[in-house]
């Protein structure tokens, strides 16, 4: 039930991130329209996009995660079934959690404090600080959980064949 | 000694299928911890990395050329250019090439020009008796070409980790991509007149190639644009892969290729393919900032420079280093690892860094069909259901053209810097 949870708000949160990509080639295109058609750039495009982007490569590091497609060297241990293959995907999760939990811990109290003092950026749109800051440990905290849940079917499931097609795009 | 043993920890993190933005990151943030550095730096360095407007390009190209290839470009570009070539000795191999350099134009990955040129032209040769690993080899250095003309994703990491101009360093690609391709048909046409292992094809009618040169104009002409673009500074890289995106988009929806479910493909797909490279970028700025506070990349710096003085021996021991681990590394891992850590030392040396970047690129290229970790041998295997020694065996003379171009650039470097220093200034 756990599991199906943690998988679940990875999926959304990878879906809803390849549609922000998506909306971010409109939103340049809509801003090369305007300077060359109308004369008129935007003032918001950048600055949005740039925003969004680091939502999306944070929130979307679960989903990427899950679907076991980031980058790994696959020359040695490439046997499924062999125990050592077992032990050397549990120990990467150990090294994720080191990364991901210190992005998570100390993202987590620049962000709090920022909140707190209500800071905004010192750009020409301003945004609150509590949405620009938030993605690192948002996204950071889903990695770990869905970390977890990789450690769990490591150990539990029939581990899959190496696929160097993924990511073939 | 230092930077051997961390260099140590690194690969063995790598061996151990610990995914390479994991291995960064976290033996970037374990050496911060041994030397009781500030770790509140971890989460803003990571902010910082993708706070960047330079890098958007990656995923817009690479959404782009996923709507493309899921509209069937791959295909329609390569009808066109055989219809022309496919006749000539060797044309087969002629139209692979060409049809890997124009699918280059539009797409910033080796990965996916070599699948996507090597599904529809693997069955084509093979059909016409051409030489199996002849085949496969041409197919996995031709996808190669994706990253050096442009756009390309290593140049355009490159680009921010160096904070070179990404526009310079596209149009530097320009003239050693072409260089290669034109190096690739010679060989082919060569190759496949002294072996005789293939049968001719009858020459296309000039309405068969106007037919299939028709269906390949639209994709031919968003090529030009982009390159277009960018060269004559209309549109920044990011601009002009959004509005390639867009665009690709209409034009696919256009020809009554695109639907709801192939779109959702092709966003989904480019996401993952996007989070997978940014991340490693993310990861890799964590374990710059670490080594740079254990002073590394200076310390080899002095090290190369107060041992070699001539920078061509300094170029050797770099190319020679970038060689060998290209044979373990891919070309991400490689770019992201090496360029922070040699840079001083290319910038004390008084190298061009535009010139370094295409340098690099060409050895990355050859890392890619070199086994035992190639990325494009390993694509041309699973496409082309072969064998990895009939792959890496028809390679290697592709292998050979491009370390004899990288060996060029360095006596000729106006190869890769005439079109970006003279021809657009």
């Amino acid at each position: 039930m756990l599991l199906r949870l943690i998988d679940g708000i990875s999926e959304f949160a990878g879906k809803l991130c390849a549609w922000t990509l998506f909306a971010i080639g409109f939103f340049i295109t809509f801003e090369v329209v305007m300077r060359y058609v109308f004369n008129a750039p935007t003032i918001w495009v950048d600055e949005i996009s740039r925003v969004l982007q680091v939502w999306v490569v944070y929130l979307a590091a679960a989903y990427v995660l899950k679907h076991r497609e980031m980058v790994t060297i696959e020359l040695i241990l490439s046997n499924p079934r062999s125990i050592w293959r077992r032990y050397a995907e549990s120990f990467a999760i150990v090294i994720l959690f080191v990364f991901a939990g210190t992005a998570c811990y100390f993202g987590f109290q620049i962000w709090l404090k920022s909140t707190l003092a209500g800071h905004t950026t010192d750009t020409y749109l301003a945004p609150p600080k509590m949405i620009t800051h938030a993605p690192v440990w948002v996204g950071s905290a889903l990695l770990m959980l869905q970390g977890l849940v990789q450690l769990y079917r490591v150990w539990t499931e029939d581990l899959p064949e190496d696929d160097v097609m993924d990511g073939a795009h | 000694m230092e930077a051997v043993l961390i260099l140590v920890a690194l690969m063995a993190l790598l061996l151990l299928r610990t995914p390479v933005a994991f291995a960064l990151g976290g033996l970037g943030v374990i050496l911060l911890g041994l030397k009781g550095l500030p770790l509140v730096a971890v989460p803003q360095r990571l902010h910082g990395s993708m706070d960047s407007f330079e890098l958007l390009a990656v995923p817009m190209f690479l959404l782009m050329s996923s709507v493309l290839l899921k509209g069937g470009v791959g295909r329609d570009l390569y009808a066109a250019v055989q219809s022309w070539v496919g006749h000539w000795p060797g044309g087969l191999g002629v139209a692979t090439i060409l049809s890997c350099t124009l699918f280059s134009a539009i797409s910033g990955s080796s990965v996916a020009t070599a699948a996507t040129i090597g599904t529809v032209a693997i069955p084509e040769m093979s059909k016409r008796g051409y030489d199996k690993p002849f085949v496969y080899g041409m197919l996995a250095a031709g996808g190669t070409l994706g990253i050096l003309i442009p756009p390309s994703i290593p140049l355009i990491l490159y680009g921010v980790i160096t904070e070179s101009s990404i526009p310079t360093l596209f149009l530097a690609g320009v003239g050693p991509g072409l260089f290669l391709a034109s190096a690739f048909i010679v060989y082919g046409i060569l190759f496949s007149r002294f072996s005789g292992a293939y049968q001719p094809m009858p020459k296309a009618t000039w309405g068969e190639r106007a037919r299939s040169s028709l269906m390949a104009l639209p994709t031919i002409a968003l090529a030009v644009a982009i390159v277009g673009s960018i060269y004559t500074g209309i549109a920044t890289p990011s601009e002009s892969a959004g509005l390639g995106f867009v665009i690709a988009l209409i034009m696919t929806i256009a020809m009554g290729r695109m639907n709801f479910a192939k779109l959702k493909e092709a966003v989904e797909g480019s996401l993952k393919t996007s989070v997978m490279v940014l991340i490693i970028v993310a990861g890799a700025k964590v374990f710059s900032y670490a080594i740079t506070l254990y002073l590394i990349p200076q310390s080899i710096s002095a090290f190369l420079t107060e041992n070699i003085s001539n920078p061509s021996l300094f170029i050797l021991a770099v190319g020679l280093v970038l060689l060998f681990m290209g044979f373990f590394l891919e070309s991400l891992s490689m770019l992201l690892i090496m360029v922070p850590v040699l840079l001083p030392a290319v910038l004390n040396t008084g190298i061009d860094p535009i010139w370094f970047g295409i340098f690099f690129v060409v050895l990355i290229e050859t890392a890619l069909i070199t086994p035992p970790v190639g990325m494009n041998l390993f694509v041309i295997q699973a496409v082309a259901r072969a064998r990895l020694q009939e792959v890496a065996k028809g390679a290697m003379p592709f292998a050979i053209i491009m370390l004899a171009t990288a060996v060029l650039l360095w006596f000729w470097p106006d190869l890769a810097l005439y079109i970006p220093y003279q021809l657009a200034r």
